[in-house]
């Protein structure tokens, strides 16, 4: 079962895109950050780029990888929803795919293997790659592996995390929804660098246990509002967002006709 | 030829009209952006001086912004989701007169939102923020309507269209700017010229200059669209 929604998902034109936006997005905008940072220091301008930036250089791309996650998580379910043209019946997907897998939830636990798994390898090869890109063209500014793994190591583990649990939240939104309109279009302008829900932590501090808010604690060491929970306090509670979505998309799932 | 383009661009306006999509899109436009800008005047960090009520204000916009993106995106897209578009051209086999009568209705839509959505943001306002910023905030969201609706035009699909779009107003441009200021000339970041008053931004463009440079960017869309729609296979 796993391995079929593999096919389906991988199948799909959008997961590639997903995947190509993920990996050249990441990849390049690492790319043209640090040569123009390189240049900048080159030109003696310490002043906007200090040490902690040149350490952090590729690690503040995550909002591209998360477009690509969310991407991903949307897709896999979204796809199943979505009419045939007239033309071959007009039929859905789902109908097909419950008929050759009753037990619904084995099916949804299948369907988020697959973006675990696919998320998970896609996140374990950009964030890394944008490090190791940015330190690469940043030359002389760069900073050596071992130093580099000292300071940020944790960092990397968490960018990826955050982008799993991410791509998780997207496709437990889109259970629930059907269409991937509304999920799609929260999640992406939201991953926007002055977020939502980064403006809303200036309203309630109750915002600080909003699932991104939280989970940017994982990667973030400068978020900029205040009394924010620490790394594995905000990954604890992203996750615990996402189990809760995802028990609530598979009694639904599990529930509602298709 | 006359009375055939406003039948058409009436035919347009019906669908538009009666797609819940676009109904619940415009609805939450108009509730989201000025309750989102009660929010931000509430969230203000310094004590509301001048610039900074009118800022928050003016913030709305750029996640109303959205709504309207979303508006564009449906307008063009949702012909596309079954056979409609077949039965489209099939009753207006003139695709010049279809595409004119397509983008003029979607535009009354859009403008008919924008103009309401800024009216609510300025109603609900601490200061009454000047007429120049309000006009620019209308010009923009109608503009990145129209720019969403090109997109949707081109990709056919909803999905892909607003990644594309969402991902270049919230995700690339704002990456692309920390890297050279050649960012400036993209079509949302001229556009925001507009109706940025807030002193952070970069003077590279007048609000003028950006207005029209933005229009230029959606007129070569349009363009491109229109042709593709002309020539393509439905």
């Amino acid at each position: 079962m796993v391995i079929a929604e593999f096919r389906k998902l991988l199948g799909l034109p959008a997961s590639l895109v997903a995947i190509a936006i993920s990996v050249l997005g990441t990849l390049g905008f690492a790319a043209l950050t640090a040569i123009s940072m390189r240049a900048a220091l080159d030109r003696g301008d310490t002043a906007r780029f200090t040490d902690h930036t040149t350490t952090e250089a590729g690690l503040d791309l995550l909002p591209v990888g998360a477009v690509g996650a969310i991407v991903l998580g949307v897709v896999i379910i979204s796809s199943e929803y979505t009419s045939n043209r007239d033309d071959a019946g007009g039929g859905r997907q789902i109908s097909t795919t419950l008929t050759s897998t009753p037990r619904r939830p084995a099916l949804l636990a299948a369907k988020v293997t697959v973006v675990t798994v696919t998320t998970g390898a896609l996140a374990a090869f950009t964030v890394p790659g944008a490090i190791m890109v940015s330190q690469t063209l940043l030359g002389d500014h760069g900073h050596p592996p071992g130093d580099l793994v000292d300071r940020i190591g944790w960092r990397v583990v968490g960018s990826v995390v955050y982008l799993v649990l991410t791509a998780l939240l997207a496709c437990a939104a889109t259970v629930l929804t059907r269409s991937g309109i509304i999920p799609l279009t929260l999640l992406i302008a939201n991953t926007s660098l002055v977020s939502v829900s980064l403006l809303l932590t200036r309203v309630t501090g109750l915002a600080r246990y909003l699932p991104d808010v939280a989970g940017a604690q994982m990667v973030s060491t400068r978020y900029p509002a205040e009394d924010m929970l620490g790394p594995i306090a905000g990954g604890l509670v992203m996750a615990a967002w996402t189990v809760v979505m995802l028990v609530v998309a598979a009694v639904v799932f599990t529930r509602r006709d298709a | 030829m006359n009375s055939r383009f406003t039948d058409v661009t009436a035919a347009e306006l019906i669908k538009l009209r009666t797609l819940p999509a676009v109904a619940g899109t415009i609805g939450a436009t108009l509730l989201g952006v000025p309750g989102l800008a009660l929010v931000l005047q509430a969230a203000a960090p310094e004590p509301a001086g001048a610039s900074a009520a009118t800022d928050a204000g003016f913030q709305a916009i750029e996640y109303g912004q959205v709504g309207l993106i979303l508006l564009g995106v449906l307008a063009a897209a949702t012909e596309y989701s079954g056979r409609q578009i077949h039965t489209t051209v099939k009753s207006v086999p003139h695709r010049p007169l279809l595409a004119a009568g397509k983008a003029v209705a979607h535009l009354v839509t859009a403008a008919m939102t924008a103009v309401l959505a800024v009216g609510a943001l300025a109603g609900v306002g601490e200061r009454r923020p000047s007429f120049g910023p309000l006009l620019g905030a209308v010009a923009y969201l109608l503009l990145i309507s129209m720019l969403a609706y090109t997109v949707a035009l081109l990709t056919r699909g909803v999905l892909a269209a607003l990644v594309v779009m969402l991902g270049l107003v919230f995700v690339a441009s704002p990456l692309l700017t920390r890297v050279t200021a050649m960012a400036g000339y993209l079509p949302d970041r001229a556009g925001r010229q507009m109706y940025q008053t807030g002193s952070s931004y970069d003077t590279t463009l007048t609000a003028g200059q950006g207005g029209v440079l933005m229009a230029l960017w959606v007129a070569l869309a349009l363009a491109l669209a229109t042709v593709m729609f002309i020539r393509r296979d439905a």
